[in-house]
């Protein structure tokens, strides 16, 4: 049962890693591949300001946001004004220097060997234990994140960040100042990455740099298409299939050695059939061209 | 000049070798429709784009309401009240045909934290658009068409769309790019009154690039023939009508030498 409870909030994690790429991808056009990277100093954060500076929850939680939200932004201004293919290299840059600074700054993050010992959330003198507490945290966690995401979308701001990914020579023209707007979107995707950073650390009590790998991208990446772009739906389906999949896959009967293998052949069967019968995803409103 | 709002003052563009615009110098009043007309490649285009900071001067100085706009970024020129439509009407294909319109306006609900936070400000103002949205939709007759995907629109009613998301900003000029072409008989009429309800009616300064030579003196306060990337005649319409050199630059030097 414990079993089910931790994929459920693993689920959750990704909902929230795939609800901020989608702020990104499906609504302003941001082919972003950089998430990893703050996801990763979310996580880095929290472990730090736990064991290093034991600090509250609270403070974590604001650091484990703020920190990635800076890089974004400091790393955004220059970079978004790439165009296309150049952004996405960029971004895949990011996210494999990001790995690289968090193996080889041993001194702070100590390296390959990762953070252990990183303690239960503690609220109010409420302590999350059980698989079952931790799972309503981080249920509670991704609702507030898919709510803020709603107010945002639904706002002007999502029409502008939209009318950006459409034409963004014409949305200049209207007067947005379409950088900025780029910036702040990609800010607050970041932001939002390291919460569920926050999650993966307090969820694992252990984190090393590969977890935060360009391999995360590509999952959520894939999550985003299946669920389908600019849907909320759609970005809780995703990773619920991308996971129920393979997990389902162990109650048909196989057996042995080749277990292992015929899932992933059925994973890439299911993202292949995807992209050929569906390629907007399950939920999606928008279909990138 | 008394009275000008946009004054452009010996503008040049080169591209390379290529004098795309070379020496322009005109002066728009407040409240008028002026055409800038000309065969293909003689910089209308271009002009536009120098107006609106897209492409940046070779030399030269653009005035808006009194004041240099050269070198500012295009989203600050704009912002000052100069507002422009495209040769294609570019609509956001994904986008529903009021939220166009909605996305024109400056809103407080476009910060992140006022479209978090609610406050009763934004949630009416944002209203208030909406509001506004459906009456300029109700105008071109596009209102019952209101909640359509904007890719489902027809050529002609995609075009009214693409210049009512440019009056949604409230520009104190607009600059319409070829805004008949491709269009049918009655769309063009109907474009035309639009035109002429913005500059009578709403006080607007219209800039006009076009080719249909009808609509051009049919509603143009004044008109500047560009050839060659300069001037090569200004007037009011019943002057340049006959003119020999817009006929040269229309119809040929051999047909403007049979005309008397």
């Amino acid at each position: 049962m414990d079993y089910f409870v931790n994929l459920l909030s693993q689920v959750c994690i990704y909902v929230i890693q795939v609800a901020t790429l989608d702020l990104l991808v499906g609504y302003t056009g941001i082919f972003s591949f950089g998430h990893a990277a703050f996801i990763g100093i979310g996580a880095y954060t929290t472990a730090l300001l736990l064991t290093k500076l034991h600090l509250g929850f609270g403070a974590v939680l604001l650091g484990s946001m703020l920190a990635p939200m800076a890089l974004a932004f400091a790393v955004g201004l220059p970079t978004l004004r790439l165009s296309g293919d150049y952004f996405v290299l960029g971004t895949i840059g990011l996210t494999n220097v990001t790995a690289s600074i968090l193996t080889n700054w041993v001194a702070v993050t100590n390296g390959p060997f990762g953070i252990y010992g990183i303690p239960d959330i503690s609220l109010f003198g409420w302590k999350v234990v059980t698989p079952g507490q931790f799972l309503a945290v981080t249920i509670v966690v991704t609702a507030v994140v898919l709510l803020v995401k709603h107010l945002l979308i639904s706002a002007p701001f999502g029409l502008t960040l939209q009318a950006i990914r459409e034409d963004e020579t014409v949305t200049v023209m209207m007067g947005k100042n379409v950088a900025r707007m780029r910036a702040i979107a990609f800010a607050i995707a970041g932001a939002g990455a390291g919460l569920s950073g926050l999650l993966t650390a307090y969820n694992l009590r252990f984190i090393d740099p590969t977890l935060f790998d360009l391999q995360l991208v590509i999952f959520a990446w894939a999550a985003l298409f299946v669920g389908g772009c600019a849907s909320i739906v759609g970005n809780i389906l995703g990773p619920l299939i991308l996971v129920g999949f393979p997990e389902a896959l162990r109650f048909i009967g196989l057996q042995g050695g080749a277990v292992a293998h015929v899932r992933e052949i059925l994973y890439g069967g299911l993202l292949i059939v995807m992209t050929i019968f569906r390629p907007q995803g399950i939920a999606g409103n928008y279909r990138i061209r | 000049m008394a009275g000008a709002i946009l004054e452009l003052r010996d503008v040049s563009r080169h591209f390379g070798g290529l004098k795309a615009v070379n020496g322009v110098s005109l002066s728009i009043e407040e409240g008028t429709i002026t055409s800038l007309v000309g065969p293909n490649g003689a910089g209308k285009t271009t002009v536009f784009n120098l107006i609106t900071g897209i492409l940046p001067l070779s030399s030269g100085d653009i005035r808006f309401d009194g004041r240099s706009i050269a070198g500012l970024p295009p989203y600050a020129i704009a912002r000052r009240g100069l507002g422009r439509t495209f040769q294609d009407p570019r609509i956001f294909y994904e986008m529903s045909v009021i939220d166009h319109v909605v996305a024109g306006f400056s809103l407080r609900g476009e910060n992140p934290l006022a479209a978090i936070l609610r406050g009763p400000r934004m949630r009416h103002e944002t209203r208030a658009a909406r509001d506004s949205a459906l009456r300029m939709l109700d105008e071109v007759g596009l209102r019952r068409r209101a909640h359509e995907k904007a890719q489902d629109l027809s050529f002609g009613e995609q075009r009214f769309l693409s210049i009512l998301r440019t009056l949604a900003g409230d520009p104190r000029i607009v600059l319409l790019d070829e805004p008949t072409v491709g269009l049918d008989r009655d769309s063009v009429h109907d474009l035309t009154r639009l035109v002429q309800r913005m500059a009578r009616e709403q006080k607007k300064t219209v800039l006009l690039v076009e080719h249909n030579l009808d609509v051009i003196f049919d509603v143009s306060d004044q008109v500047h023939l560009l050839v060659g990337g300069s001037i090569a005649l200004s007037g009011e319409p019943s002057e340049i009508k006959r003119h020999p050199r817009m006929i040269e630059a229309y119809l040929g030097a051999r047909y403007a030498a049979l005309r008397p």
